[in-house]
């Protein structure tokens, strides 16, 4: 379709107001803040399929008003709402458009007696969460995009936040949505605490990253808000392998910390510098809740830790966590690494614990054996379970002089080590992230024989193929 | 040409609990901050650096670069990060780090920077910690040397040192003759990532440890409090608004 032909239907749907053609608005929305972007950004040559425009409908209606309009004219269509993703996930195709929720924001109700909130995909997280807890309540939804993100996104992306040890992931929160198809239609899955009416629809969403659908509205579980009554402390632990047994220990034992942290020693040396005694590993913890429950999980943390080579360090590294945890928002677009010559990200995976302290070695051996330009590889466990763990790793890698334009390759190099060690093992590829377009190669193995199910998804709610091309499917001939 | 680049390792102030500031003073006990580069020093170490090695490829060999320091302790991740980004030599001068002390740790800089014979000094303008940008000017004068504060960059031109540095009507570039002190000030340098590789070669390497021969300790520990004032708004509209504005400030009005 031509591009003003296209424009010119969209604002005939929606209002001129409403599609944006501005050069900057459509480089803005199209930004991804995945590592090695920094330098395209600061070298002003940011290097991305140029979408035709932006559409930002205000309502459900208008939503499937452009969506029945783009799947008619096979239009590729990249949803969006907060904007922090870290995975190119937002990226469009070009002359495609981008069609963002983030003019919906709006919390539609609170219903205190069943403890759940209600609110338009475009509902920034961090204002929630404050409107929340004013009168007492959190979602327990606590990213380290809260600053950013978008109640819309979080669910798209299957979310999660640094308390989910207690409150789970979005998937864990999430009561019932309201979508639009790719052809138009609106579906709406009600709020429930559990249904045994066939599979979980609420999942065809989670976690689609916008392939299968637009998600306009999301009610949440919302939880009693009483940090006063939290426990927390931090301690050096001096192996990390000792750490992860330790999390294992509290887990299977039936704790629920909200907030259980493992930093190995590399992150103490670039995040937490002098705070533990050197080589050691820092541990923070979080319980909440009932003051009663909180004070017996710290009990127990307080003393199954004392069988290992530790030391306590008190609360205030926690405290000073716990105000200062989210700051990497801030410096999305301030060129620190870029200043440096060099690029610094994360990548995440889990595992069950039997393997997951091997695919942390792994990963720290082999990286500097296959990267000369490797400046740190490091890694925490932030999000655990009965049955396991995840590993975020961070890594940074020196560019020198070299352009801009030899950051992607060094990039999905870490990826592919990271991948691979932890598919070898049976672990994920993602715990938290999501696919986004730069995983999608990884996906085939795995999902192994279960992925075509997500083609035969694909093929039923979007048989045009105009959502979000490129994340979780590897394209077909 | 000896170049030498002075560093302080502080608390990362970002870090800081509100609580700990209400009731700041140097005794408040900031363990559970990262610690991280004095951000000015961190340029000076960048800028050093660059010289040096612009100085070694017009002449190998020609230029050495020392990073130095006044501390009890200093960590292996420093050390280590030093010498993989290309510093020669990583000297602590082993002493007690004091805050508004500016003489003493001029002092003590003094004493080792004439025995290493340094044609240039780098210093970070100011620390964040005291703020009180007292010693580089300080060290200058007592070795006599030529200063100039506020660095943004450096280089060689013609045997000499070309500074462009921040005045107070502007930028402004001066040329000075080499032994000099120079601060730096809101330069873009950042210091450079040191590669795993290097940091591996690195971590074998000593920090040299230098006891000062004569060592002041004394000075005025500063006490800090909060201002608790309290601030009052009013407007004062309608034509006779100045004469109550004035009555209200210095006549004791109650409006």
């Amino acid at each position: 379709m031509e591009k003003s032909a296209l424009i010119a239907g969209l604002e005939a749907l929606l209002g001129k107001d409403r599609v944006l053609t501005d050069e900057q608005v459509i480089l803005d929305c199209s930004k991804d803040y995945i590592g090695f972007r920094v330098y395209e950004r600061f070298d002003g040559r940011f290097d991305v399929p140029r979408a035709a425009c932006v559409v930002k409908p205000k309502n459900t209606n208008e939503v499937s008003a452009a969506l029945r309009f783009l799947n008619e004219y096979k239009v590729d269509t990249v949803p969006r709402t907060g904007g922090s993703s870290v995975t190119l996930g937002l990226e469009p195709q070009e002359g495609g458009v981008i069609l963002d929720g983030s003019d919906m924001n709006e919390i539609i109700g609170l219903n205190e007696y069943d403890m759940m909130v209600t609110v338009r995909c475009g509902t920034p997280l961090a204002y929630l969460e404050n409107y929340l807890n004013e009168r007492g309540y959190t979602t327990g939804h606590q990213p380290q995009s809260l600053p950013m993100a978008q109640v819309g996104g979080l669910v798209a992306t299957r979310s999660i936040g640094q308390f989910s040890t207690l409150y789970g992931g979005i998937e864990d929160l999430l009561m019932g949505l309201e979508a639009v198809l790719p052809c138009g239609e609106v579906v709406r899955i009600k709020n429930n605490p559990r249904r045994s009416v066939g599979p979980d629809l609420r999942h065809l969403f989670i976690g689609s990253e916008g392939m299968l659908g637009f998600i306009t509205e999301a009610t949440l579980k919302i939880f009693k808000y009483k940090p006063e009554d939290r426990w927390m402390n931090a301690y050096a632990i001096r192996h990390m392998k000792d750490g992860l047994a330790l999390f294992r220990e509290i887990m299977v034992e039936g704790y629920r910390p909200a907030v259980m942290r493992l930093h190995d020693e590399v992150e103490v040396e670039t995040l937490f510098e002098g705070v533990a005694p050197d080589e050691y590993n820092l541990l923070l913890f979080v319980a909440e809740g009932p003051k009663p429950v909180a004070d017996a999980t710290g009990a127990f943390i307080d003393e199954a830790i004392r069988k290992y080579d530790y030391v306590d360090l008190g609360k205030k590294p926690v405290e000073s966590w716990l105000v200062t945890r989210n700051d990497t928002c801030d410096d999305m677009d301030r060129p620190k690494y870029y200043k440096m010559r060099a690029v610094a990200d994360t990548c995440e995976i889990s595992a069950p614990w039997s393997v997951i302290g091997e695919i942390h070695s792994a990963v720290r051996e082999r990286m500097p054996e296959e990267l000369d330009n490797l400046v740190t590889v490091g890694g925490h466990s932030s999000h655990s379970y009965v049955q396991g763990t995840n590993i975020y790793f961070t890594f940074g890698y020196f560019l020198g002089m070299k352009g801009g334009e030899y950051a992607r390759p060094d990039y999905m190099h870490v990826v592919k080590i990271i991948m691979e060690e932890t598919l070898k093992r049976g672990g994920s590829i993602a715990h938290h992230h999501g696919s986004g377009k730069y995983r999608t190669q990884w996906m085939p193995e795995e999902h192994g024989s279960s992925y075509t199910l997500l083609y035969k998804l694909k093929e039923a709610l979007d048989p045009n193929g105009i959502m979000n091309k490129g994340v979780l499917l590897v394209e077909r001939e | 040409m000896n170049l030498l680049v002075c560093f302080k390792i502080v608390p990362d102030f970002d870090k800081v609990l509100p609580s700990d500031w209400e009731d700041f003073s140097l005794r408040t006990n900031l363990f559970y901050t990262k610690k991280t580069y004095n951000v000015f020093d961190e340029s000076a170490l960048e800028l050093g650096l660059s010289l040096c090695e612009s100085s070694n490829r017009r002449a190998p060999g020609s230029a050495t670069c020392t990073a130095v320091t006044v501390a009890q302790e200093l960590s292996p991740a420093v050390k280590k990060h030093l010498y993989a980004v290309g510093f020669d030599r990583v000297v602590k001068i082993e002493s007690i780090q004091t805050e508004f002390a500016p003489r003493r740790m001029a002092g003590l800089l003094r004493e080792f920077i004439t025995e290493g014979r340094f044609d240039l000094v780098l210093t970070g303008v100011q620390s964040g910690y005291a703020d009180t940008g007292l010693v580089p000017p300080l060290l200058a004068s007592m070795l006599g040397r030529p200063f100039v504060s506020h660095a943004e960059t450096l280089c060689f031109y013609d045997g000499q040192l070309c500074v462009v540095h921040q005045g107070d009507f502007g930028r402004l570039r001066t040329t000075l003759e080499l032994p000099a002190v120079v601060s730096v000030g809101n330069s873009p340098a950042a210091l450079r990532a040191a590669t795993l590789r290097a940091q591996l070669m690195a971590g074998k390497r000593e920090v040299e440890t230098v006891f000062p021969a004569e060592d002041f300790f004394w000075f005025k520990e500063p006490v800090f409090f909060t201002e608790k004032a309290e601030k009052d708004c009013r407007f004062f509209e309608e034509k006779d608004a100045a004469e109550r504005l004035f009555a209200h400030l210095w006549g004791g009005g109650s409006e």
